[in-house]
């Protein structure tokens, strides 16, 4: 029993690595511009698709997935800054029911984009060399590639927190999801910032995409299965806070894979159930601010 | 004298003109019952399982080319009309009303989906015309929901759990799941526990996976199942759900650790090719490199020949033969009207590419076998197939008529 969870908590935590990835974009859009992000999971599902194709093209595996994990990032970033000021910035004035929906009618357009581009049937994308193989742990072959997930989003956290202390970009957008208004009124240029944050935020996205496409099928429904996990976990980490994505995206990945070991028929469940408890709790999410 | 002079010359005039425009008027009934014998099929042309529902289409299409390059049924012609339901049960009411009630159909064949079966065969009950399925099985359509103008020719989910309980059954002691989580899986893990219980009575399940339909991400359920230490997955995950889990599960080397028993169509094993592991107990329902006979040869040929090499999928030999089953009722019944189309059917023997087929009284069920083999490598084919391929016989795997009956009580 005991080698089951924790061969159950390894693969829920490197899933819940490729969704930190995924949510930590989220956390900073949400948490400095306000914006329900719903493309998000449309950069994300954008992202697998195009590592798919990249690695057809490149023929070999192993390059194409290192290009694909190189550049889709930047592409799918340059994606999020057009999006965001040429669509996004000019209704920022509006109400925020007006973004919602600007990011929902994005989210039906990449999808049926997708489906005119690469037809409706699964793809899949391959391991790359060296870690198509298996560790045996607990008596049990566990893939490399999931493995080295979970270093790189450890790398990828650690990344992000720096950025976010020691650098100028970073410092600024901590402070504009403290205080936005303050941030305008000390003298930043806000469109160019947010357009940035946007920019990065969608960049994660597509890493993350690109670091998931060998894992799992790439299909249609990876869009929505992404969102909903992904607003959860802001919501369980606190908006605005990549630690809470982290902690949150580890919690749900954990919580539903201990949930299919011991009860499999509402696994499903699970991670609402998290959900609720702690915004009955803590609404302000487990490292948000208490407003 | 001319006031009371009804021109006899203008009185054949009238009676002409009515009578040409009572003719007009009928219009589309008058000409149809006298030239077309009408196929109507409301059915799943997009969604998931839409290149189920093509292949399915093709094998409809080439016997109706067949029959009318015979000289048709009854002197008449066969049109085909298809709508797409699209996977949505009020869609299927809507299109199969539609070609009752307007396009006049003669019979339905049946769509893809269960739950669009589901109304397919209420509206054919309504207007009383002949619907046959061989896609949708799920064993309510031929048990409580039965009606006289339903037949079958696809083994029910009930059948093919049992067939499964059957082969799989005393491979091991500890038996694990894994199906997508809806009605239909649910009910099968029921089905295959009943019958394991009476062909393993040790066996006992150790794991159950529920993944919904459609999951892209396997791993946290197969690592479940793996640490459970099965003997034997049963797997009630099919198409593109199937193909995922299989590529996701390899390197967790879940094929080396248990036998593996899983449902299984020919678009699974294309799609996969040689990533298919082997000596996966893989069940099918017309697995076209089992059949044997004339028919069968003569039948894979010419598809291919029609469908630029594709190999048939077992839509398309279960399409072809639910023409075949109207055609050879029509010539015994010599009408295509409903109620003689129906006696015959019951009463008929029929000459399918799966072999001879009969339909039970008590619900419509053809007396089909549910094909059960292991994955093989052939060097015929670009895909693996099956070999000890074993026909578990309707008769072993039916519900009884004492079931039957019992299910239609409640």
């Amino acid at each position: 029993m005991l080698d089951q969870i924790l061969i159950q908590t390894l693969s829920g935590v490197s899933r819940g690595m490729v969704l930190f990835v995924v949510a930590s974009g989220l956390t900073l859009i949400f948490g400095t511009m306000r914006i329900a992000n719903f493309a998000h999971g449309s950069f994300f599902m954008l992202a697998a698709y195009l590592t798919y194709s990249i690695t057809q093209f490149v023929g070999d595996k192993t390059l194409g997935l290192v290009a694909a994990i190189v550049i889709l990032p930047i592409l799918v970033a340059c994606f999020g800054a057009a999006i965001e000021s040429l669509l996004l910035r000019r209704i920022s004035t509006r109400p925020h029911q007006y973004q919602l929906i600007l990011t929902y009618a994005i989210t039906l357009i990449v999808a049926d984009g997708i489906k005119l581009i690469w037809g409706r049937s699964y793809h899949t994308v391959d391991r790359p060399a060296g870690l198509d193989g298996a560790l045996t742990i607990l008596d049990m072959p566990f893939p490399s590639y999931q493995l080295m997930l979970i270093v790189v989003g450890i790398l990828i956290a650690v990344s992000l927190h720096l950025m976010l202390t020691q650098t100028r970009f970073g410092k600024t957008i901590r402070a504009a999801v403290a205080d936005g208004e303050m941030v305008g009124v000390l003298g930043v240029n806000v469109p160019r910032l947010f357009t940035g944050i946007f920019a990065l935020g969608a960049g994660l996205a597509g890493l993350g995409g690109a670091l998931a496409a060998p894992v799992g099928s790439i299909s249609l429904g990876l869009d929505s299965s992404i969102i909903i996990e992904s607003f959860a976990v802001i919501i369980i980490g606190g908006v605005g806070s990549v630690m809470g994505a982290l902690v949150g995206a580890l919690l749900i990945g954990v919580v539903q894979s201990i949930g299919i070991l011991f009860a499999p028929k509402i696994a499903i469940a699970f991670i609402f159930l998290a959900l609720c408890v702690v915004l009955i709790f803590r609404p302000q999410g487990l490292m948000g601010r208490a407003s | 004298m001319s006031q009371l002079n009804y021109n006899n010359s203008s009185r054949r005039q009238f009676i002409q003109a009515t009578g040409a425009l009572a003719t007009l008027a009928s219009g589309a009934s008058f000409a149809q019952t006298s030239s077309e014998i009408k196929v109507g099929i409301a059915t799943d042309l997009t969604g998931i399982a839409a290149a189920f529902t093509r292949s399915k289409v093709n094998g409809i299409e080439m016997a109706v080319a067949d029959i009318n390059a015979s000289g048709g049924l009854l002197g008449r012609k066969l049109t085909l009309h298809v709508r797409d339901s699209q996977l949505k049960p009020d869609l299927g009411t809507t299109h199969s009303r539609d070609l009752i009630t307007r396009e006049n159909v003669d019979f339905l064949i049946g769509p893809n989906s269960s739950a669009v079966g589901l109304t397919v065969s209420a509206v054919a009950k309504q207007y009383k015309k002949p619907v046959l399925m061989t896609v949708p099985n799920t064993p309510r359509l031929p048990m409580e929901l039965f009606h006289p103008h339903f037949f079958t020719l696809v083994p029910s989910g009930l059948m093919e759990a049992r067939a499964m309980a059957e082969v799989i059954g005393r491979l091991g002691k500890k038996f694990a799941f894994i199906g997508g989580d809806y009605e239909a899986s649910h009910q099968g893990l029921k089905f295959f526990k009943e019958r394991l219980s009476v062909v393993n009575p040790e066996a006992e399940f150790v794991a159950e996976a529920w993944p919904k339909l459609g999951e892209p991400d396997y791993a946290s359920f197969i690592t479940r199942i793996n640490s459970a230490r099965p003997d034997v997955l049963f797997s009630y995950l099919w198409g593109a759900d199937l193909v995922g889990f299989v590529k996701q599960a390899k390197p967790y080397g879940l094929f080396d650790r248990m036998k593996v028993g899983t449902l299984l169509f020919m678009d699974d094993l294309k799609a996969l090719g040689t990533d298919m592991p082997s000596n996966v107990y893989g069940q099918m329902r017309a697995p076209f490199f089992a059949l044997e006979g004339a028919l069968a040869e003569d039948f894979i040929k010419r598809y291919r020949a029609r469908f630029n090499g594709e190999y048939p999928a077992d839509w398309a030999i279960m399409g072809y033969e639910a023409m075949l089953v109207y055609g050879q009722a029509i010539k015994i019944a010599g009408s295509v009207e409903p109620e003689a189309l129906i006696k015959a059917m019951e009463k008929g023997e029929f000459q399918l590419i799966r072999g001879k087929v009969t339909f039970r009284g008590i619900d419509h069920q053809g007396n089909v076998p549910s094909f059960v083999g292991r994955t093989v490598a052939d060097a015929r084919y670009p895909f693996k197939i099956l070999t000890d391929v074993l026909r578990v016989p309707a008769m072993s795997i039916w519900p009884t008529e004492q079931e039957v009956l019992a299910s239609r009580k409640v």
